[in-house]
């Protein structure tokens, strides 16, 4: 009898948190159908089968059209059908149906394509649905927090700057606490060119823990590096200088070397500039683009000869060179990531027993599925 | 024709500055330095000499150099060999001659360092110019055709040639992920057939960077060498225009005679740590021409942002790399289609081939770091010439 209510409830509140109204049924596929092949991708995600996701694409893609909004609608409702099924035995399983209906967007992001726009916001819309409907009804702590890295999880993957920002916003209001969260908030923003913005998370990220402000060190690094942008030099070489002498890790030791040396060169301090290369460069000998910035420096002091002699020892570093700090800056955090693989696939993992139980306790034996899709 | 620098310094030695402090006080004894001269620039071993005069007996005579004592002499004559170094600054010296009743007595002077009052930087200009009618290279000018004018004075050439200079190359060659597939094979086949085109006497460097080296060379004239780095690469990574560019600007400077990059890239630095600011300062220095092989979709460039540059730093770069290509006489060929770069590789070794060198001393270097700006006319209707924009008086 609960169940019957939540599972209604939980009919209606999916219909209105991606709709609004339900939508009128246009088309040639019987909902039952559509229904019963998502039952069985679920069934096969439950067992964790390595084909679920391409199938769940596969499945998805031939349903939606761009040309049709109607046919996203029609297969919202089918699915929104078998999880209300199985949230109705056990909210639990919300976990592992975000996380499937993540990868499917990764999917998309991945490969792109033309004719996916519908089938991949579909994807992304349904699998934050899901993380909000779990932080809400299961309502503890732990389930805003885990809700909060579902999302988080989300954003790193969204190819939009905007939605991606929307998200990672989203994420850090389910959890206030969930400093990855901001870190990608902040990155987003930076990204795009707001640094203000960028700046305003970042300090908000270091005040989590006021004790440790230098716990996110990828977090000082970008907020100096914003300062700077927004010509607070002073304390953005404050907030350098440390990551430089003392690197929490080495390519953010290497990123705060360079652009210490960057910020005191364009401050005209050239000798300021040159003493952070040369003590760099004992440190990352082989990093060619200290050694570019150190030729450069050189140069720019008049030094010419020995700016040369500098660079010519670039072809002595060569090609091994895995000097990529910089092309990492670009991305979002590798902190995200990890967050991710450290909670959010283990907890979906672990409850998707859950969801193989709730399945058939509605009667879709799992074999059964799993022969519907060899079929 | 080599970049000759010439480089005379008058030395304008001014009046004596002699501080002789002459000791009349000690009537018995007197001392004057007879070596080095008032005002003299000394540098290196050097002879440190007095005359003594007077009735007491010498007990030794001392010399000083900036305070510090540098030896003494007992016995005639007071003379020593004293290394100065090769610092060209000023130095005051000191004798001090001691009787051997305890009188004393001595003498001072000052030397002065070279005065580059008057520095007579007389510099080769070479210009490469590129003429031009309806498109059409113009091949059959000759020197009286030319008027070249340097901070608006005309100057007179000393050499004219056309296209038969050898020159020094570097193939810069964007290698980032943007370019996997055909695109990158179709680059390093354009760069084989420039390589292919080169003469004995031409040398040239390949370096495939993205956003770290993928692969280089030395200057070389050696073919093999050039093909082997050019045979395959696996393209990766960010890209580092900027970084790289200078790089090669750079290492250009100690190759004499005509200088070229070759540039193949889309022109979107994400990652590099130098601004296009710094190439261009680069760039004006180096005299090298800028050859960018443009890989678009069109004339209109991509605007982006990332985490280094928001839209406007990204415009201001791309702006900045097409100014100092533009200033060093080189150009842009935009290329729309893979399959044309080959042709944009032979078209530019053609064109460097077919090139006009007008050779000039300037009659108004001050080598005082300020931007000369270089003005080439051709007597004849209808033409454009091409050719760098100025230098730098240095």
């Amino acid at each position: 009898m609960v169940g019957n209510l939540l599972r209604t409830s939980f009919v209606l509140l999916l219909a209105f948190l991606s709709f609004g109204q339900p939508a009128a049924w246009a088309g040639p596929l019987d909902p039952e159908a559509l229904a019963s092949s998502y039952r069985t991708i679920v069934g096969l995600w439950a067992h964790n089968d390595p084909r679920s996701v391409d199938e769940l694409v596969r499945f998805e893609s031939s349903v939606i059209s761009d040309k049709d909004p109607r046919t996203r609608e029609r297969l919202h409702k089918a699915e929104q059908t078998v999880i209300s099924e199985v949230a109705g035995v056990d909210l639990e399983v919300l976990v592992p149906l975000s996380v499937l209906h993540q990868e499917a967007y990764r999917h998309y992001t991945a490969h792109g394509g033309i004719g996916t726009a519908q089938v991949a916001t579909h994807d992304r819309t349904l699998a934050l649905d899901l993380a909000l409907l779990y932080k809400k009804h299961v309502g503890t702590p732990e389930a805003s927090a885990l809700a909060s890295r579902l999302i988080a999880r989300l954003a790193s993957v969204s190819s939009d700057s905007f939605q991606a920002a929307k998200l990672f916003q989203l994420a850090s209001e389910s959890d206030s606490k969930n400093g990855v969260a901001l870190l990608g908030l902040a990155t987003v923003f930076e990204k795009s060119g707001s640094y203000p913005d960028a700046v305003a998370v970042l300090e908000r990220l270091r005040a989590l823990d006021p004790e440790h402000p230098g716990k996110y060190p990828e977090a000082t690094l970008r907020l100096a590096l914003c300062l700077d942008r927004l010509d607070r030099r002073a304390e953005a070489i404050k907030l350098l200088a440390p990551l430089a002498e003392a690197p929490p890790t080495p390519w953010i030791g290497l990123l705060a070397a360079q652009e210490l040396a960057r910020i005191e060169q364009e401050a005209r301090h050239p000798e300021r500039a040159e003493k952070v290369l040369r003590a760099a460069l004992l440190r990352y000998p082989r990093s060619a683009r200290l050694t570019l910035q150190l030729a450069s420096t050189l140069d720019a002091r008049g030094a010419q000869q020995e700016a040369r002699s500098v660079l010519e020892s670039l072809a002595e570093i060569g090609a091994d060179s895995q000097d990529d700090s910089r092309y990492r800056y670009n991305r979002l955090s590798q902190d995200l990531f990890d967050d991710a693989d450290q909670v959010v696939e283990p907890a979906a993992n672990q409850r998707l027993a859950t969801l193989a139980s709730s399945l058939a306790s509605n009667s879709i034996p799992a074999a059964a599925a799993q022969d519907g899709v060899a079929r | 024709m080599s970049r000759h620098r010439l480089l005379f310094l008058a030395a304008l030695v001014a009046g004596a500055a002699t501080l002789t402090t002459a000791n009349a006080a000690q009537a018995s004894l007197q001392v004057k330095i007879t070596s080095p001269e008032p005002g003299q620039s000394v540098f290196g071993p050097t002879e440190l000499a007095a005359q003594v005069d007077g009735t007491e007996g010498i007990a030794r005579v001392e010399f000083f150099v900036g305070g510090r004592s540098v030896g003494s002499v007992a016995t005639p004559p007071y003379q020593l060999t004293w290394n100065a170094g090769d610092q060209n600054i000023a130095r005051e010296f000191r004798v001090v001659a001691y009787g051997i009743s305890g009188s004393s007595a001595s003498d001072a002077l000052a030397t002065k360092p070279v005065q580059i009052d008057e520095r007579l930087d007389l510099e080769l200009q070479q210009l490469y110019a590129t003429v031009l009618r309806d498109r059409q290279r113009v091949l059959n000018l000759n020197p009286a055709d030319f008027r070249v004018f340097d901070n608006g004075q005309e100057q007179e050439l000393v050499a004219f040639d056309r296209g038969e200079l050898p020159l020094s190359a570097i193939l810069l060659l964007d290698s980032s992920e943007s370019m996997q597939g055909k695109r990158i094979e179709a680059a390093l086949a354009g760069a084989r057939a420039f390589v292919a085109g080169m003469r004995p006497e031409d040398q040239a460097s390949v370096l495939l960077f993205s956003d770290r080296l993928m692969a280089s060379t030395p200057v070389t004239s050696d073919q093999a060498v050039l093909n082997q780095a050019l045979s395959q690469v696996e393209a990766a990574g960010g890209s580092a225009v900027n970084d790289y560019l200078f790089a090669a600007l750079k290492l250009l400077e100690s190759h004499q005679g005509r200088r070229v990059v070759v540039l193949l890239s889309d022109g979107a630095d994400i990652h590099s740590v130098l601004s296009m600011s710094e190439v261009l300062r680069e760039a004006r220095v180096s005299q090298a021409l800028i050859y960018w092989i443009a890989l678009d979709d069109g004339s209109k460039r991509k605007s982006f942002t990332s985490a280094w540059r928001n839209w406007e730093a990204n415009d201001r770069e791309f702006d900045r790399l097409e100014k100092a290509v533009d200033e060093s006489g080189g150009r842009i060929v935009r290329i729309s289609k893979d399959e044309d770069l080959a042709t944009a590789f032979s078209g530019i070794l053609e064109e460097l081939r077919e090139q006009y060198a007008l050779s000039y001393y300037s009659t108004t270097n001050k080598n005082d770091g300020r931007w000369h700006k270089v003005d080439v006319r051709v007597k004849a209707s209808g033409v454009r010439v091409r050719t760098r924009d100025g230098y730098i008086d240095y």
